[in-house]
């Protein structure tokens, strides 16, 4: 029998323990996704695949999170976040082929800010400074960049703590902030 | 520089008052210095997704992600006492005794459905009429079991010649073949209504009940599996054996 979706939104919330098993069930599951992108967007594989398992990435989170209300079905919802992030492939692929500017960079946190604030930001955000992040990402330390992943991956500081065997979450917390910190003096130095 | 990261974290993590809010996106619009900080804390958390998300992908494409419960049973703890030979001989025993117990089990109707669809419609015959170009093309990703492509084809047909019922039942079978029963359903029962010498909506509809087999499934389509009998309509040969064997159990 195929695996319901209560049980893989159950699951993913149940522990920590068996999330990796219920990620890969719901990565497998609506895995056709990635031709419909290839066939409804016009995208490549490579492309689908990324819109893809961004949007599963997504959707996890916001179960874990709570902010998955079960409104819709796990699939529409799943394909509607897909649909969305297709779109934003294709206008990144147009603004190439355009060369009008730099391929845009859309960080879902600039979602949460309101339209004034959004793009007194967004003009200090690209595709450069971001690889460079990436870069200087792999020269913090193996332990910070596994706190931030963790974090990242909507572990709470309390998780973490357990995880990694810290004192308590707020140990992780002020851990975590120095490691933005470091992060930050790199990025800041080299620019 | 800790105290503005954790007064940008405060903000995105929701932990601040509307008044600290509005607040805080006045700062961004006003102070230069403020917003480069908000854009560093938003392009490092996208860094570090981005940098999550290559691990993920490279987890669920190319590994097998298991609970970690299995592998801290007592029975997996004893096997890894055994050198790696004898570890694969209890592995290959086991995988017999266990092939042996499900093959001795009576089958149920889920069972005996999934089994009847794999063997015969494992691929797709190439119909003589070579007319219609995309159907042999739907067939053909069929049988390279590129469902979802053949779905787009079978479904394109349908629309442009609403009267090819062999597109509709084959929409129908790819919609099994990806378990998308509720969709299979749809289409059989569509096919159904049609007046054809040999339908066979009824009857594939039975066996999309049989492999969903959820609430009464398992019931309605014991009654289906009757009428195409009594009919009798396709597919009764194989009702027939699956009511006998329904009624031994």
């Amino acid at each position: 029998m195929d695996i319901t979706d209560e049980h893989i939104t159950d699951g993913l919330k149940s522990d920590n323990i068996k999330r990796p098993y219920f990620e890969k069930e719901l990565y497998l599951k609506y895995k056709y996704f990635i031709d419909e992108g290839c066939r409804k967007f016009r995208l490549s594989y490579e492309d689908s695949f990324s819109a893809y398992s961004d949007s599963v990435m997504s959707v996890i989170h916001n179960i874990i999170a709570d902010d998955f209300e079960k409104r819709s079905l796990l699939k529409t919802y799943l394909f509607q976040i897909f649909s969305n992030k297709c779109i934003d492939q294709v206008r990144k692929n147009m603004a190439v082929k355009q060369s009008v500017h730099q391929p845009t960079v859309t960080p879902e946190l600039l979602g949460q800010l309101p339209d004034a604030a959004r793009s007194a930001i967004e003009k200090m955000i690209d595709q450069q400074k971001l690889e460079q992040m990436k870069h200087y990402l792999e020269e913090i330390g193996d332990k910070c960049k596994e706190i931030l992943l963790l974090f990242e991956d909507g572990y709470t500081d309390n998780e973490i703590a357990k995880k990694l065997v810290y004192n308590n979450a707020a140990v992780v917390k002020t851990t975590r902030l120095r490691c933005l910190d470091k992060l930050k003096q790199k990025f800041n130095l080299k620019k | 520089m800790s105290e503005s990261l954790n007064y940008i974290e405060a903000y995105f993590t929701g932990q601040l008052s509307d008044a600290e809010k509005r607040q805080f996106e006045r700062q961004c619009e006003a102070n230069q210095e403020f917003a480069a900080d908000v854009a560093f804390y938003i392009t490092s958390r996208h860094a570090v997704r981005e940098k999550l998300l290559e691990e993920k992908r490279h987890l669920w494409a190319d590994t097998e992600a298991r609970p970690e419960k299995i592998a801290t049973s007592p029975v997996t703890g004893k096997i890894m006492m055994l050198n790696r030979w004898a570890t694969y001989a209890v592995a290959a025993c086991l995988i017999i005794a266990v092939g042996l117990y499900f093959l001795n089990r009576p089958e149920n109707p889920h069972q005996l459905a999934d089994n009847y669809f794999n063997q015969t419609y494992s691929q797709l015959s190439q119909t003589m009429d070579g007319s219609i170009d995309s159907l042999q093309m739907g067939i053909a990703l069929y049988n390279k079991q590129d469902y979802q492509k053949a779905l787009s084809y079978f479904q394109d047909v349908y629309r442009a010649h609403p009267d090819n019922n062999d597109a509709k039942l084959y929409t129908g079978i790819v919609y099994l073949k990806l378990k998308d029963y509720d969709n299979a359903i749809l289409q059989f029962d569509e096919l159904a209504t049609k007046t054809l010498k040999i339908n066979s909506g009824l009857f594939l509809k039975a066996v999309a009940l049989m492999q969903r087999d959820k609430g009464d499934d398992s019931k309605n389509a014991k009654v289906l599996l009757e009428q195409i009998v009594q009919t009798p309509l396709a597919g009764s040969m194989q009702a027939k054996e699956w009511l006998k064997h329904w009624e031994g159990n």
